[in-house]
């Protein structure tokens, strides 16, 4: 049986006389789980009370099966966290920063400096590990952040924004990192981001956060699933003609435009039949892609549905 | 594994103590601390002044010496050798403070800003470790190097007073080990608190310097004044450094300066820690919500 990740019982923070979260309920179990979002939907001040960082107004939330108000400190054990912003001590070099969060985790001053060292060859900084911190780039600063995030060897790794700022090549380089570690069989990520592609990309579960309210959770890999025959077709002839022999056929239509219709093929259903339904009816498939709901889909949807609009 | 293999590896070793974990604070600032020249040299020069004071404490108990001194000084000897609450608080008490003061005002700001200035608290508090161990851990490095210029070195001297001169010499004075004991280290917990809190609150090392400049050297000028202006005593609360002086001096059985309660003068200094504490607590956060 998986095991959940976070399960949200009516969770809610506010400061001052602003809602941020609203009475979050609903569970995730994904090995990484994405927090979308626009800005200001609640993203990080979900993490920050996951952290301890922010009380709980109302509510509370369950993360590795550890309550966030009562058993702070213990999961804070099994976490390891990548800020969003700059977050450094001034002066310090890199070897010296990871190697002390290392030993205020719990590890040993000599087990500390070994994985500090590690840690940042593993995130490609082991040139530049003896260097003070203030004098790296944006990106290096990034890899550092997430080298003491991963140094005590945690069981859930949240991720700030991990991508921001950075230029393509860190960018492959930070997601191909991620995507390594989840791979770890006892490492579960969290990553909160705005970028869809970098959430696509790494996680299989996503939360849609929206004015403080889960807007919507989609398992990522199901619906990688469930529409491998998602197809778009675009047509020339007697459109109506065409939908309606796909139906008869069994496929799920959704006609977009006079033109070109969507349809979700049923098992025993193979591209070679709609060519030859086209053919008897003297209908030109001018073009026909495979597709499947992207996660842009899934987020402007569930923006849609919880605004009622779009 | 060598540390050049690019692979993520778990840790399934050991985890230290977690009550003893506001310990690696200290053992890391420590050798930023003593990097500069600057902390040696104050740190040497209460070593120098207690080495001298020892031996001008030493002086009346070397027969020859006090002999040489009795012949050339026409009989003053004695009286310049009466060691009592006068000599320790103007050899010892009062210099104590001011090194304290000099050392807490070189190495207190650098402690705290230097994790404020970059969001570094967020690093230290996603871990189980809160921010009471942060101030403990920060507490840990400042209380030992503060008590190290002025309060160990006032007390081996009076140890040394009492050892030469007798347990009659103690037995009139032991008010003075009282002074030290509690003043001093009361000094040193104000001064480690307020230059934290300052450093909190101002994040940046430069200006929390001048900040504690200006708490602690404006109140000398300007509780003169409010007395002045208010015909009070009362101004003086303001002014830490004669608050301190007149605990001590209460303690040792002295008149206080204008006659000033020495109970009102304690509470003034821990209502100065309590405010510290309040300002850390406000102020050490990994993220400050703006509302």
């Amino acid at each position: 049986m998986t095991q959940n990740i976070i399960e949200f019982d009516g969770l809610g923070v506010r400061f001052g006389r602003h809602e941020i979260l609203r009475d979050l309920h609903g569970k995730l179990a994904g090995r990484a789980i994405g927090l979308l979002g626009p800005n200001g939907a609640g993203k990080t001040t979900l993490i920050h009370t996951i952290m301890g960082f922010h009380p709980p107004t109302n509510g509370t939330a369950r993360v590795l099966g550890l309550d966030i108000r009562t058993e702070n400190r213990r999961l804070k054990s099994r976490i390891g966290y990548m800020p969003e912003r700059d977050a450094f001590v001034a002066g310090m070099t890199a070897v010296r920063l990871v190697r002390l969060m290392a030993e205020l985790s719990g590890l040993g001053p000599r087990a500390a400096l070994e994985r500090a060292h590690e840690a940042l060859y593993y995130v490609g900084l082991g040139e530049a590990r003896y260097r003070k911190l203030e004098s790296y780039s944006l990106g290096m600063k990034q890899m550092a952040k997430l080298a003491q995030a991963i140094v005590a060897s945690p069981s859930l790794i949240i991720l700030d924004e991990p991508t921001n700022g950075l230029d393509p090549p860190h960018r492959e380089r930070m997601l191909r990192l991620i995507k390594e570690i989840k791979k770890d069989g006892d490492v579960r990520v969290i990553l909160s981001s705005h970028l869809l592609r970098d959430v696509e990309e790494v996680c299989d579960e996503v939360m849609i956060l929206k004015d403080g309210r889960i807007a919507s959770t989609c398992d990522l890999e199901e619906e990688r699933r469930a529409n491998r025959k998602f197809i778009e077709i675009e047509t020339s002839g007697n459109d109506e003609s065409f939908g309606a022999a796909l139906e008869e056929m069994g496929c799920e239509i959704a006609v977009l435009s006079r033109n070109r219709i969507k349809t979700v093929l049923p098992t025993g259903v193979e591209i070679r039949d709609l060519y030859e339904i086209a053919a008897q009816r003297e209908i030109q498939i001018r073009r026909l892609d495979f597709k499947r709901n992207s996660l842009q889909d899934i987020f402007l949807k569930a923006m849609g549905a919880s605004s009622g609009g779009l | 594994m060598a540390v050049y293999e690019r692979n993520y590896t778990g840790y399934d070793g050991e985890l230290t103590d977690e009550r003893s974990r506001f310990l690696v604070i200290p053992r890391f600032a420590i050798e930023e601390v003593f990097k500069s020249k600057l902390v040696l040299i104050f740190f040497a020069l209460p070593v120098i002044g207690t080495l001298l004071v020892s031996i001008l404490i030493y002086l009346p108990h070397n027969a020859a010496v006090l002999k040489l001194f009795q012949e050339t000084s026409g009989g003053m000897a004695q009286e310049f050798f009466n060691y009592g609450t006068g000599f320790f608080r103007g050899w010892t008490i009062y210099p104590s403070m001011m090194l304290a003061f000099i050392m807490v005002f070189i190495v207190g700001p650098p402690l705290v800003s230097a994790d404020l200035r970059n969001n570094g608290l967020a690093l230290y508090m996603a871990r189980p470790f809160s921010r009471w161990e942060y101030i403990l851990g920060k507490l840990a490095v400042l209380v030992p190097l503060l008590a190290a210029v002025g309060w160990v070195p006032s007390m081996w001297l009076f140890v040394f007073q009492s050892y030469l001169a007798g347990m009659d010499w103690f037995k009139v004075n032991w008010r003075i080990g009282l002074a030290i004991l509690v003043g001093q280290g009361l000094w040193v917990l104000f001064l480690s608190l307020i230059s934290l809190a300052i450093s909190a609150y101002v994040k940046w090392k430069p200006v929390a310097r001048m900040a504690i400049l200006a708490v602690l050297i404006i109140p000398m000028g300007a509780a003169p004044i409010i007395n002045q202006l208010l015909d009070t005593k009362l101004g003086n609360v303001i002014n830490m450094m004669n608050m301190m002086l007149t605990l001590s001096d209460g303690i040792m059985g002295l008149a206080t300066p204008r006659g000033f309660p020495v109970g009102l003068a304690g509470f003034a200094l821990l209502a100065a820690v309590g405010l510290a504490l309040a300002v850390l607590s406000r102020k050490l956060r990994p993220y400050e919500v703006v509302g």
